[in-house]
């Protein structure tokens, strides 16, 4: 085989004393085999190394040389000699293939639910991996930590490559409920100053009776109970009391105000994404103020392989500050769409009894003043031993 | 009592500049310490050694050497004679 790397020639010698000639070849240490003599002419194989060599020894010798063969790889390589630039297109080549196999592909993120896949390529990007970074350069262990502290949301983060994919896997935090445990010891107290209307004790005792009016604090099922041998038991209270309030809101609406109102006007760039480098394809202003900002890229795809070479598409869209102007009919709707708003989100779950609204008007603005009667759960849960 | 002969043979020996042949059935023989191609065409072979004179005959002879102070002979070999090598 490695005759086949260095490059062995065939020889043909003639003369008058091959035996010698032989044997001069043997002093001078060249490699010389299968030599046989045919009809008077020496037959042999050498290195191409050893061909000068015996060239002034045959001339030494009035043997006539001549070269029947040449086998080995390095003579198709000489014939490319003077190929400079299939040389240069070579190690180009070796060069790109080796850069492609350690750079930024792809990224694959997976078991986000409420972190958006753009939230975590931008946390990614603030800690140094994005499309086009150099992989041996990346530092997952601080791109990791970093993305747990920047978001709560985040409970556990795995990030590795494979090739030129970088696979992120993370673990979002699961919300405990904000009650206390059932294994803690509590009592159901009053939210709210309001009329007992009905009761379901789960567990514990209940203290007020329906009917009777409570303050906000008061205690309403009793995490403390004694049993019939006339022991105290402490546990987890556990009971539903719907009780009858009053709430008071005020709603208001300035006559003239400053609101942020998206302009009719819109800005398109486009920019060359190419292996995370952003470069402009237009030259521009450079927007100032406020402005609302949506991009997307579109790759390039070579076989089905998404490159990290693509165009982005920015929008941009400023905002203005306008003075607004309401009339009394105007601002009375905008001020009857805000409580309607408010029912919708705060009084969901409550049985709205009675409602009476109240307006009234000054220079500047206008109000109405809504008194609710409401009815719903007034109990909420309050440790016995609270921590200090 | 020892002849200068006897000297040198243990030289030889102690030195390893004994003539050795390896045999592989009629198509080989690796010889060591072979100093000179005497004559040689294709049916006949006359080596010198360190102590003797070698005469092969067969077809189709080749020889081959790899530096090693010793060579090969390939081909249909028929006969090795030995001869004592005379010190002129």
């Amino acid at each position: 085989m490695f005759n086949n790397f260095r490059g062995v020639i065939t020889f043909k010698a003639s003369g008058d004393n091959l035996e010698d000639f032989i044997n001069k070849i043997r002093l001078n240490r060249i490699t010389c085999f299968d030599m046989h003599i045919i009809q008077g002419v020496l037959v042999g194989k050498i290195y191409d190394r050893d061909y000068n060599e015996l060239y002034d020894l045959g001339k030494l010798h009035n043997v006539i040389l001549s070269i029947e063969s040449k086998k080995g790889l390095i003579y198709k390589v000489k014939k490319y000699k003077q190929r400079y630039g299939a040389f240069i297109g070579l190690i180009i080549g070796i060069g790109f293939v080796f850069y492609m196999s350690n750079i930024v592909l792809k990224i694959e993120i997976s078991g986000n639910v409420s972190v958006s896949n753009d939230q975590v390529l931008s946390l990614l990007k603030e800690s140094g991996i994005s499309y086009g970074k150099f992989i041996p350069n990346l530092d997952y262990l601080y791109a990791e930590r970093k993305m747990m502290i920047s978001t709560k949301k985040i409970a556990w983060v795995g990030i590795r490559n494979i090739g030129g994919r970088v696979v992120v896997e993370i673990d979002e935090m699961v919300k405990s409920p904000a009650v206390v445990p059932l294994d803690v010891p509590c009592n159901i107290v009053s939210s709210k100053d309001a009329q007992i209307i009905s009761t379901k004790v789960y567990s514990g005792d209940l203290i007020p009776k329906i009917g009777d009016g409570v303050k906000a604090g008061d205690l309403l099922i009793s995490g403390t109970t004694m049993d019939k041998r006339g022991k105290s038991r402490i546990l987890h209270a556990q009971g539903e009391i719907i009780g009858q309030y009053k709430e008071k809101i005020v709603f208001s609406q300035k006559f003239s105000e400053e609101q942020h109102i998206l302009s009719d006007t819109e800005f398109r760039r486009k920019e060359f994404s190419f292996f995370g480098l952003q470069i402009p394809l237009s030259i521009s202003k450079k927007i100032h103020g406020e402005y609302e900002y949506d991009e997307h890229t579109n790759n390039f795809c070579f076989f089905n392989i998404t490159l990290p070479i693509g165009i982005t598409h920015q929008t941009y869209r400023p905002f203005e500050m306008k003075l607004i102007q309401y009339n009394e009919e105007q601002a009375k709707a905008v001020i009857e769409q805000k409580i309607l708003d408010y029912e919708e989100n705060f009084l969901k779950n409550k049985t709205i009894i009675l409602k009476e609204s109240q307006s009234g008007i000054d220079k500047e603005e206008m109000q109405i003043i809504v008194q609710y009667t409401l009815e719903g759960e007034i109990g909420i849960e309050k440790e016995l031993m609270a921590k200090n | 009592m020892l002849n200068g002969e006897k000297i040198a043979d243990i030289a030889r020996k102690k030195l390893y500049l004994n003539t050795n042949l390896l045999i592989t059935d009629n198509t080989q023989i690796e010889i060591e310490n072979c100093k000179k191609v005497l004559e040689y065409n294709d049916i006949y072979l006359k080596l010198l050694t360190s102590n003797m004179i070698l005469q092969i005959w067969g077809s189709n002879l080749n020889i081959s050497d790899y530096n090693t102070d010793g060579i090969i002979v390939k081909g249909k070999i028929s006969s090795i004679e030995f001869m004592k090598r005379r010190v002129t």
